[in-house]
């Protein structure tokens, strides 16, 4: 089941939606309206879709994670409209035979939703009313589980801030330093030499 | 050229309509239409540079020409979930 719906979701019809005899494991993921967000207070949210290409690139989901895990059957809802806090915004559920490929399959179907389907969401605050900056959308058969990491997990650092490993104790820091030096060198030799 | 363009949340509001028929020449490509837009509505301006671009209801670059008559989507970085 792939939808788009104003009314308010049913985790229970959702779940109804999948498992057989055959699906050990079932996840159901639901998204629900947070009362903050970056340290600001939140009274509701309104989500607006591109229904036709929404639905598509659900579709579209749905397809990607079939084939990437052995699931069974899979269930992607999103609302919209206007929501409360607490309200669940969006419900996924997913069936396997095994629990691990059900956790992962939806973990990657709800990181890929939020990338690649084309709905905005509002935040209603005691201050006013502000669309929630989104990332440019992308394409669902291009998404890796690598890139899907929530930037909330991963603290996003300039490359040369970041400590891809540590070379203390190793032989070729020294060399290093030494190539690094002679390079300086010739480069202040050269200086000298033009002027 | 006459096309319908599709426009969404703060583009929306911005314009003041979800939807705007526009004529424009043909091979006029994706991104041009935002500019187009932009003239009229100031405000696009900011987003131009963030904007993805779907045509019929499949996702283009934006150097992506308009070939005949139909429906251009200016999709502002998503925010779902």
């Amino acid at each position: 089941m792939i939808r788009i719906t104003t009314n308010s979701i049913n985790p229970a019809d959702v779940l109804a939606q999948v498992g057989d005899d055959s699906s050990g494991g079932v996840v159901l993921f639901l998204g629900q309206t947070r009362d903050h967000s970056r340290g600001e207070k939140v009274i509701g949210l309104e989500y607006e879709a591109y229904e036709n290409l929404a639905l598509k690139q659900m579709e579209k989901i749905a397809a990607e994670t079939r084939q990437r895990w052995p699931i069974r059957t899979i269930a992607i809802v999103h609302r919209t409209g206007y929501l409360k806090v607490g309200e669940i915004s969006v419900a996924i559920a997913v069936a396997c035979a095994h629990r691990g490929e059900a956790f992962e399959a939806c973990r990657f179907a709800i990181d890929t939703l939020k990338k690649t389907v084309p709905i905005w969401k509002k935040e209603f605050r005691p201050d006013g009313s502000f669309w929630v900056e989104g990332v440019p959308i992308q394409i669902v058969e291009k998404m890796t589980t690598e890139n899907l990491t929530e930037s909330s997990e991963k603290p996003q650092l300039p490359w040369w801030q970041e400590t891809v490993g540590m070379f203390k104790d190793d032989p070729a820091f020294d060399k290093i330093v030494e190539l690094a030096q002679a390079i300086r060198e010739k480069e202040r030799r050269e200086a000298e030499q033009a002027e | 050229m006459k096309i319908t363009v599709q426009l969404f949340a703060i583009l929306r509001e911005a314009a003041g309509a979800g939807q705007l028929d526009l004529d424009v020449p043909a091979q006029t490509t994706a991104r041009q239409v935002a500019q187009i837009l932009a003239e009229r509505f100031p405000k696009f301006r900011a987003h131009l540079n963030t904007l993805s671009f779907a045509v019929n209801g499949e996702i283009v670059s934006a150097e992506t020409k308009i070939t005949s008559p139909g429906e251009v989507a200016l999709l502002p970085p998503v925010s779902g979930g």
